[in-house]
């Protein structure tokens, strides 16, 4: 930053660009508090006139809503270990081992990551009311995790980066395959595994289509499920949906704070890295 | 466990649920697009009618075209938001780098339901507030003309802190020594912006431009929420189309070759970009 | 486990919370009566009648579920075989989906039997089984009648000097309402309209047109949309939308529509008595100011009313209990006091005639300015214009939205817009005959 014009001009810029980002979210954060009228007024207000938490009380009160947080944080949390669980061992084999049929299934998991899931929408459906898994939880994960070849990918490129030397120490010293996967590859690519979860988290926590097409019962769905009822043709909800989106953000931000610096990596190493 | 057979041990889980329910449902939906379904029970084999329907629907051109125009929206205008974005925030020695970084990804940390709620809002032709700002009352959402790039920009400000994630971190593995030469030559900053960082973000610009149009095409939650397909059809796209017949119509069949078109168009677009970009080729 | 690093540690920390709550969460539902409903209103309504029930039952539950998209799910029920619900509740604009197929295929009871044999046919408003049958079987009891009336300022009437008396067909109120809108800030629009018309959705122009004597399809499934009523139809909503400027088009989010009601922008609507209910819970202000009227007639001494929307309550299939599920659906529906209090919280009457005694409906109303609404709404009760259902309903339905949407804006002329709807229907019914 030697030119000071330049420092300013960027200064400015990213000021700008900031409050262009951020004002929606402020809208949902003004909007929450703003009792149900206060919405829609002409013209629009910035911020509440007349601040009320009722939107959050009612929240609480005429939704399920701590089963909502409940029901997603079950859906999430199991698709987040299961997916670092298969992309780990995926990885590690495509790192670190030579066998037969390696390049193709490689190119099957690369080709995988093209696929349009919504493809598969409706054969996967008629799938599951064969299984009888309609309206089950592993109806709406596993299928999901059908679709996890990045996640494979990802950790393939970073287990590149652990030397093999280490493997093979272990090996000599009798470690087993699964061993080796356990205690070396595991502790080498920690800060892989939290890129990798908050991918995944983000993903199964936001999903609306394909949940909303497998459970049936109010009582399994997910917050975005119960929260969309808000607003339709028999109710416009707008100042406790936008109370209910502020709650359903706030874990999420909290996760990724926690782990930014090393979705920042694992970002860095599914695009830069050849 | 022998070492020979640890790989496959590996692989396992990943191939095992990619078969059942990928490359099963896959073949399925081929042999679903060749019949007329109606229930799940009752099916007749029609062969390529399902096809000749497709040709011949003016609506599925509309959905095409429509989500065509957000992925090409995205591209020319997201992409270069997101780079843009990326060098404003690339000097190391810039102050609260990490605040601003947070703030332009937030967007991609709520709900597509969500944000297109939010949007509802934003865009309502008295009480939003875009027209408020503009000092209009432009039925955004309700003009056929206005509606998609009204979703592309909403697409805009969803996704463009998300590639400037991307775009960041090829920024930082672009090596100084470049710079510093192309200064020794005389290079002014646009002249090292099209000549050093171009070329070195090569990689990074192919694997941002082919995810971003792979999930343009996939475009769903927003028009589904915000305009349900409007005004008229001026807003359908393709997976909603798909969904619309698969899951209000019930017409499995049609739903099925809906999506081998989707796929089909998605497979020959990345292949071209893949060509076009020449990643992928080391492998 | 430290060597785990804190991603699995905080994401299995987060799951082990959760999971007990989801594993042991009670599913009992072997003595209970499943009961799917879609809107709000009939949430609180029946939540309160149900203890009633299951006192005079002892030993049944019923459980009652709110469903968002209800009619996919439901179809998907029946689709499936599994996960349906003992008895829902079904809404008009959805029922079409619901009998595509053979009579087997349909996921209801067919209730005409029992409807008989306990003699109620004759109470119901005749008009409102018919969408709930086909082929002269009935699937379901029907909720409501749901005439429409005219929702107008009174204020602003009486100061322009218009009697609303004078008002008696849709060319009375193109004449008297045209001083009503007002181009105050001289910017080229009205800031007033005399009326709120969709502009993107069929359900206005639905009402007017059945009002008018039009439909999609005749009794023998004919199609007539592109027939000349609805062309004549479709000329005059289009025509009040654009060259005569008397209606605003609807805002794409009713909160939008409430609010400019409030502002005095929108100085009538077309309201069937939920709406009505509606303009009372979201648009408190105009207490006094509004009152309802007989819509105006297409000619002279013609039909005063119409109707929009509609719910029935139906016994699936999958109901283990189809007897105790029909003593729940007559108790749910049938019973009067019931009848009476949905009355006094959503102005909604009910489609049996014997009920219409009850004095609830001779109350005045105090946010229409003291008017007697359940009155004017049983006397245009059995006015209201029946309508044939179809297979192909959903799909058409959905043709009808673009075909109203491209004639209000203009990208097709009203005539033009409709005949390409009736192709694109009879394309349709030729397609799935063929493949059957």
């Amino acid at each position: 930053m030697r030119n000071p014009v330049r420092t300013t001009i960027t200064y400015v810029l990213l000021i700008l660009l900031t409050v262009l980002v951020l004002t929606p979210l402020f809208w949902v954060v003004s909007a929450s508090f703003k009792p149900s009228g206060e919405i829609f007024t002409y013209p629009p207000t910035f911020l509440p006139q007349d601040p009320t938490l009722e939107n959050f009380t009612r929240l609480f009160q005429e939704m399920p809503i701590i089963q909502y947080v409940v029901n997603s944080t079950f859906l999430a949390t199991s698709h987040t270990l299961l997916l670092l669980a298969i992309a780990t061992m995926g990885g590690f084999a495509f790192a670190k081992y030579s066998f037969r049929g390696r390049g193709v299934l490689f190119a099957i998991v690369l080709a995988s990551m093209m696929i349009p899931f919504h493809l598969v929408l409706v054969p996967l459906f008629t799938l599951l009311y064969q299984f009888g898994w309609l309206d089950t939880y592993q109806g709406v994960i596993l299928p999901y995790l059908a679709s996890s070849g990045f996640g494979v990918f990802l950790m393939r490129q970073f287990i590149l980066g652990v030397p093999s030397d280490l493997l093979d120490a272990a090996r000599i010293d009798g470690t087993s395959e699964f061993g080796i996967y356990w205690r070396v590859i595991i502790p080498a690519v920690k800060p892989a595994m939290g890129a990798l979860s908050i991918f995944g988290f983000l993903g199964a926590w936001n999903e609306f289509l394909w949940p909303m097409i497998v459970l049936r019962d109010a009582a399994k769905y997910t917050l975005p499920l119960g929260l969309a009822s808000l607003v339709g043709v028999y109710r416009q909800e707008y100042g406790m949906l936008m109370a209910g989106t502020l709650l359903s953000i706030l874990p999420i931000m909290a996760l990724f704070l926690a782990m930014q610096r090393e979705f920042v990596q694992g970002i860095t190493l599914g695009a830069v890295k050849e | 466990m022998k070492p020979r057979y640890a790989p496959y041990f590996f692989l396992a889980p990943f191939f095992a649920l990619f078969g059942v329910f990928m490359v099963y449902p896959l073949f399925d939906s081929i042999r679903l697009s060749t019949y007329s379904v109606r229930g799940m029970r009752n099916q007749t084999f029609v062969g390529l009618e399902n096809i000749e329907r497709l040709i011949a629907d003016p609506l599925f051109w509309t959905a095409l075209w429509n989500t065509a125009y957000f992925a090409a929206g995205s591209l020319l205008l997201q992409l270069p938001v997101a780079l843009a974005l990326a060098l404003l925030l690339s000097n190391a020695r810039l102050k609260g780098r990490n605040l601003f970084r947070l703030s332009f990804f937030s967007p991609v940390l709520i709900s597509g339901v969500f944000i297109a709620v939010i949007f509802y809002l934003l865009y309502d032709r008295r009480y939003g507030l875009v027209n408020r700002v503009l000092g209009s009352e432009i039925p955004w959402l309700q003009d056929p003309d206005l509606v998609m790039p009204a979703l592309v920009l909403a697409g805009v400000w969803r996704w463009a802190g998300f590639n400037m994630v991307y775009f960041l971190a090829g920024l930082q593995s672009i090596r100084q020594e470049l710079y510093e030469a192309a200064a020794v030559d005389g290079a002014g900053p646009w002249q090292s912006f099209v000549h050093v960082t171009i070329p070195a973000l090569k990689p990074v610009i192919a694997f941002v431009v082919i995810t971003s149009m792979i999930g343009s095409f996939q475009l769903f939650d927003l028009p589904y929420v915000l305009t349900e397909g409007g005004p008229g059809n001026a807003s359908m796209t393709m997976v909603m189309y798909l969904y619309k017949h698969g899951f209000e119509f019930i017409n499995l069949g049609y739903a099925a070759t809906i999506g081998w078109a989707l796929a089909v168009i998605i497979g020959v677009i990345s292949i071209i970009q893949v060509r076009l970009f020449g990643v992928f080729r080391e492998n | 486990m430290s060597h785990l690093g804190k991603a699995p540690l905080i994401f299995g920390l987060l799951f082990l919370l959760a999971f007990p709550v989801i594993v042991f969460r009670g599913d009992d539902r072997s003595d209970t009566l499943e009961f799917w409903i879609f809107a709000q209103t009939h949430y609180d309504e029946f939540s309160a009648r149900i203890p009633a029930f299951e006192a005079a039952h002892p030993g049944v539950k019923v459980e009652l579920r709110l469903i968002s998209k209800l009619h996919d799910k439901l179809l998907a029920a029946f689709l499936s075989g599994i996960g349906g619900p003992d008895l829902s509740e079904v809404e008009i604009s959805s029922v079409g989906r619901f009998f595509k197929g053979t009579k087997e295929e349909i996921g209801f009871v067919d209730l005409t039997d029992r409807i008989e044999r306990e003699g109620i046919s004759d109470e119901f408003v005749q008009a409102r089984l018919a969408p709930w049958s086909l082929e002269g079987r009935v699937y379901g009891l029907p909720r409501d009648v749901h005439p429409v009336m005219l929702l107008y300022r009174h204020d602003a009437y009486e100061d322009a000097g218009i009697d609303p008396k004078s008002i008696e067909t849709w060319d009375d109120f193109v004449r008297e309402t045209r001083p009503l809108a007002r181009d105050e800030d001289a910017d080229g629009r009205p800031d007033r309209y005399p009326i709120m018309l969709s502009a993107h959705k069929p359900g206005h122009f639905w009402l007017l047109l059945l009002q008018n004597g039009g439909g999609m399809f005749d009794e023998n499934g004919g199609i007539i949309i592109d027939n000349d009523i609805a062309v004549a139809t479709l000329e005059f909503y289009c025509s009040l939308l654009n060259e005569e400027q008397l209606a605003i088009p609807e805002f794409s989010q009713d909160p939008a529509s409430y609010a400019a009601m409030k502002e005095g922008v929108i100085l009538g609507v077309l309201a069937p008595d939920w709406y009505i209910s509606f303009a009372r819970r979201f648009v408190p202000e105009l207490e006094g100011k509004w009152r309802a009227m007989p819509l105006p007639a297409w000619r002279v001494g013609e039909r005063r009313t119409s109707t929009w929307g509609g719910t029935m309550i139906a016994v699936t299939k999958q109901a283990e209990n189809p007897d105790l599920a029909w003593e729940f659906a007559k108790f749910a529906y049938m019973d009067d006091e019931a009848l009476a209090n949905r009355y006094r919280k959503t102005f909604i009457i009910p489609p049996i005639r014997s009920a219409w005694s009850n004095p609830v409906y001779t109350e005045p109303e105090a946010y229409l300015d003291g008017q007697v609404l359940g009155k004017s709404l049983t006397e245009l009760a059995p006015h209201i214009p029946g309508f044939h259902l179809n297979p192909y309903w959903a799909e058409a339905n959905d043709l009808l939205r673009q075909a109203v949407y491209e004639a209000a804006n203009g990208i097709r002329t009203p005539a033009d817009a409709l005949s390409h709807l009736a192709e694109q229907v009879r394309a349709l019914r030729n397609n799935s005959t063929e493949t059957e």
